[in-house]
């Protein structure tokens, strides 16, 4: 199993990869909890194991997810976590001006994807090439919902183009965008 | 007031400071090596307990062998904070505080099983009242001084070049397994709660979950080393 791989020889005993995740989940009965804590603290080989899982978690936190769904839409703007939200029509240009590296921006594709859950979002610069499967389209199947940050800016550079293309196709196009990004 | 151990400059940095994604070895080694190292290996070759015992005795080689028991230890002592606080500062502030204390420890020869070091660091997390971390920032302030312990206690800040290595990341997991991850990690929700939105069941989520992070793992492993 691929979960199982990052457990080396040296261990007798290796916590396994999911009782890991729910540990850091917080899912564990308490007694559980502790086995858990003795043994990473104890077993530098499952120490290594369990940094590598704290890591992705910490990072988990700090990120945002690449597409949102209606209901993540909804909590991360409330809480506060979104700086700016703009629209773009199909085959428009869209300004995605970031002040801080902190910014989180939405664009909200507009498009008709009636019919469609899912779609998938093929991005493409002159610096790389990202594809981001199962974007969720909103219910009346007017909106997708991008998330833009700095960082994803940075790496894909000023001009991004984006095509929308039914969820498993490679060619079969639905929209397409621009995405003009402006780190200050 | 905690007095912060002293380290040179000129010591090795690098031990406290985290591997990308953490997927590189750490500095400390497996159980079972001799405890009599030739000369010419260093003291990053030597276990933990005879870190401690190094320091206990002070001296340069103390002072050294202070850091690599610190860069040893930080990522558990990291985990153990990640998994009982949310906030980063907050996490930021725990890892000083159990490091401090345990340094503090090691250099008075306060810990008794120095075998068992690790345990001892465990006992201190447990130790900890995490409400009243604040108080530690105060150590912070008042009592790191070397060069040293200001970089490894300096407050982390996310890496920006990681957090989009991450999203490329998520971008290649299916809606479902990552909305279970941001669910249960960016918004703290629980299997049951995350069920209820996905119309999976608990078990199902769990399941979708360590597999998920896994994959992720997996994807950014494959960055990390290309």
């Amino acid at each position: 199993m691929t979960e199982e791989r990052n457990v080396t020889s040296f261990c007798s005993t290796p916590i396994e990869w999911s009782k890991l995740v729910a540990y850091f989940a917080g899912e564990l009965e308490p007694t559980e909890e502790s086995q858990v804590e003795e043994h990473y603290f104890e077993c530098s080989n499952c120490s290594r194991v369990a940094a590598v899982a704290s890591r992705l978690v910490e990072a988990l936190r700090e990120a945002m997810p690449p597409v949102l769904n209606e209901d993540l839409f909804l909590a991360f703007r409330d809480s506060g976590a979104l700086t700016r939200i703009v629209e773009v029509d199909p085959e428009g240009t869209v300004l995605l001006p970031f002040e801080t590296p902190a910014d989180v921006l939405v664009c909200e594709l507009r498009g008709d994807f009636t019919g469609r859950s899912l779609v998938d979002l093929e991005l493409s610069s002159d610096r790389q090439t990202g594809r981001i499967v199962g974007a969720p389209v909103s219910a009346d199947g007017s909106t997708i919902r991008l998330v833009c940050m700095t960082a994803f800016a940075e790496r894909f550079g000023r001009e991004v183009h984006l095509v929308v293309r039914p969820e498993g196709k490679h060619n079969e196009s639905l929209a397409g965008y621009q995405l003009d990004h402006e780190v200050r | 007031m905690i007095n912060a151990p002293s380290l040179h400059a000129s010591e090795p940095q690098r031990v406290c400071r985290r591997a990308r994604w953490g997927f590189s070895p750490s500095v400390d080694k497996p159980a079972g090596v001799p405890k009599m190292v030739p000369p010419a290996v260093g003291i990053e070759a030597l276990k933990p307990s005879e870190w401690v015992a190094l320091v206990r005795q002070g001296g340069p080689d103390g002072a050294k062998a202070e850091a690599l028991l610190c860069g040893a230890l930080r990522d558990r002592i990291r985990a153990y904070g990640l998994r009982h606080l949310r906030n980063r500062d907050l996490i930021d502030d725990f890892v000083q505080h159990v490091t401090l204390e345990l340094l503090v420890a090691a250099r008075s020869g306060r810990i008794e099983d120095e075998e068992r070091v690790e345990r001892f660091a465990l006992g201190i997390c447990r130790n900890t009242n995490l409400s009243s971390l604040r108080d530690s920032k105060k150590q912070r302030d008042m009592g790191v001084q070397s060069a040293f312990l200001q970089q490894a206690f300096a407050p982390t800040a996310p890496d920006l070049a990681e957090l989009a290595e991450l999203t490329l990341c998520l971008s290649t997991l299916d809606a479902r397994a990552r909305d279970v991850l941001v669910y249960s990690f960016k918004l703290g929700l629980d299997a049951g709660e995350i069920a209820d939105k996905l119309c999976l069941s608990p078990g199902n989520v769990r399941v979708v979950r360590h597999r998920a992070l896994a994959r992720l793992r997996d994807c950014l492993q494959g960055v990390a080393t290309s």
